[in-house]
């Protein structure tokens, strides 16, 4: 090899050597610095100082609590195959209500996965703390260790909301009407009104294994979210439920179990009976609500109530809206008053439940849930059971000529392992397991 | 050739895969639940790009029949654990529905030329939505064999 030819190839052999060096520095500086941004960030020292929209007058009103599950798959494709994450999407919703609340604390927690660099376990967790509109801290958390029933956020929570957005620790006294007294109409109002979103695959009422794939040993099921709720907002309290709205953003988050299980936590429920499609429900749509911190009069118990149902609804609308321009599959969303429902469903004890604990690992195929309805004993539910409910039939699927919902669906097979080789019900059999045909679906009113 | 080798390379590493040192599970399954979406998403624009109504619905044929086939195959042949052949079996009747809606049998009326593209969609949507592990961990195994099927199959 000549010397030109040496020189030229020595050349070449450092600059691939130069490029090696380079990437070897450049990751090891990224691994730092993903290190370094990926530690735990203790939520402690100084808060940052509030800027003078903070300073608005005006009480702080509301608090919101969103929790964002992302420690599992929730890719998706929009219209235009686009992958999406679902989960990524509900924090952009979030931040821009928290953003546009002026009136309100909004904590915002997104549950993400857990990787390992070398061998050292990253946090799975995302916060942002945000008031008056402001974002005052964010930072990352570790789940690891705690409760999956929200105690690794309810810490941070407990360390940073404002004393009067901390759980009440008991009941309040009511030995009459809140309003008509002035010392209980004070402590009415004293009161935050609470909201909770949560985002994520359907939340199980038993075994969950797994249902955090970063903690494939923990069990997620509906109890334990009951029992989350409970860390930002108190126990529930006989006609006094700690929440105005709870908004379960989920499959199958309208089941009988699962209502009633929610039911005392809360004024409203907002959830889909059905599956619900990755790009979920929308709480931009309560803005308007949180921007109107009103007088104290208009936050009052009853009044309060029917502000909620307002933006709930809207929410509802909104939801049902976009969800229609973007999907073919089935959509229903169902708003419930939770006292008028859980009456509802006490007068009703017949309806099916999934007896018993779920194998851990198997979970009932999509044709062994029907709406309630279709079981006698149920009745129509809908409005006469405290559900306004909105649906719209699959554009394909054997039940696309289904006219309306109930607002909640049932199992219609037993608990234990699933039978691989059942079949789906022939639409074509005449009979009480058999779907009906496609001409004829169940019109229940709702 | 070089189509079967863009086929069978990737399907042998994805077997490779399935008897390697064991993956991190959760960053295994995690992939290959990636993998397994987008092979839907392909298939939602392979049957849009289709020049008529004919071609559409050969490709939904194409994919669906595969599936249930292969899903039978794998289903029949045993070897699975519960909670594995509880999702494969699912997910084929899942796909037994599909081929009955998209052939107009048992009852249900046939998908019409002018609606293919959108039921393409929908199953990917139905797909998508309640996904093969239903939220809940799984086995890579038997992502990876969904995965098989959909590459050597499809």
């Amino acid at each position: 090899m000549g010397s030109p030819v040496r020189a030229r190839h020595l050349k070449g052999v450092s600059r691939v050597l130069a490029a090696a060096a380079s990437r070897i520095v450049s990751t090891g500086v990224a691994g730092y610095l993903l290190l370094t941004a990926c530690a735990p960030v203790r939520p402690s020292g100084p808060a940052a100082p509030a800027p003078s929209r903070a300073e608005a007058a005006g009480p702080l009103r509301f608090l919101l609590v969103y929790i964002i599950h992302g420690d599992g798959d929730y890719i998706y494709h929009d219209a235009a195959g686009r992958k999406r994450l679902a989960d990524e999407d509900a924090l952009s919703q979030a931040r821009e209500v928290a953003e546009a609340a002026p009136a309100a604390e909004v904590f915002i927690f997104h549950q993400k996965p857990r990787w390992h660099i070398w061998r050292h376990p990253t946090p799975d967790g995302m916060f942002f703390h945000f008031r008056r509109g402001v974002l005052l801290r964010s930072g990352s958390y570790s789940r690891e260790g705690l409760r999956p029933d929200f105690e690794a956020e309810a810490r941070i929570f407990a360390r940073l909301a404002s004393p009067a957005m901390l759980p009440r620790l008991a009941c309040p006294a009511r030995t009459v009407p809140a309003d008509t007294l002035p010392a209980g109409r004070e402590a009415v109002l004293r009161e935050p009104v609470r909201f909770l979103a949560y985002f994520g695959h359907e939340i199980p009422q038993a075994g969950g294994l797994g249902y955090s794939r970063s903690h494939p040993r923990e069990e997620f099921t509906v109890p334990r979210f009951a029992r989350g709720l409970e860390r930002f907002a108190g126990a529930p309290c006989p006609e006094d439920p700690p929440y105005a709205l709870v908004v379960l953003s989920a499959c199958r988050g309208g089941t009988p179990a699962t209502t009633r299980a929610l039911f005392p936590y809360s004024d409203w429920l907002l959830a889909s009976p059905t599956e619900l499609h990755l790009s979920y429900l929308d709480t931009r749509a309560f803005i308007p609500i949180l921007g109107a911190a009103g007088s104290d009069a208009s936050w009052s118990r009853e009044p309060r109530r029917l502000r909620v149902r307002l933006g709930a609804e809207r929410v509802l609308r909104e939801s049902f809206g976009r969800l229609g321009e973007r999907t073919h599959t089935p959509i229903s969303l169902a708003l419930y008053d939770a006292r008028t429902s859980a009456a509802y469903l006490e007068r009703h004890p017949e309806v099916a439940e999934a007896p018993g604990a779920m194998s851990t690992d198997v979970r009932l195929p999509p044709f062994a849930w029907r709406d309630c309805a279709e079981n006698p004993d149920f009745g129509v539910g809908g409005e006469a059971a405290g559900a306004k409910v909105l649906y719209r039939a699959g554009r394909f699927g054997i039940l696309k000529s289904k006219q309306g919902h109930s607002g909640w669906e049932c199992p219609q097979v037993p608990a234990g392992p699933w039978l691989g080789d059942r079949q789906p019900p022939d639409p074509s059999r005449a009979g009480p397991e058999a779907d009906p045909p496609a001409d004829q679906a169940a019109d229940p009113s709702g | 050739m070089s189509n079967m080798m863009n086929r069978w390379i990737p399907a042998f590493a994805l077997s490779a895969a399935a008897f390697a040192a064991p993956l991190e599970a959760r960053s295994g399954a995690t992939a290959l639940e990636a993998q397994f979406k987008s092979a839907l998403n392909g298939m939602v624009q392979e049957v849009r790009a289709a020049d008529g109504a004919a071609a559409k619905r050969e490709a939904l044929e194409d994919f669906t029949g595969r599936m249930d086939l292969g899903l039978e195959k794998i289903l029949v042949q045993g070897g699975l654990d519960a909670a594995d052949r509880a999702t494969l079996a699912a997910l084929k009747t899942r796909f037994v529905l599909y081929r009955t809606e998209l052939q107009g049998k048992e009852g249900l009326a046939r998908v019409e030329d002018d609606n293919l593209d959108a039921f393409a969609a929908y199953i990917q949507q139905d797909l998508e939505q309640a996904p093969v592990n239903g939220g809940i961990y799984i086995s890579a195994g038997a992502l990876i064999i969904i995965l098989l099927l959909l590459l050597i199959l499809t």
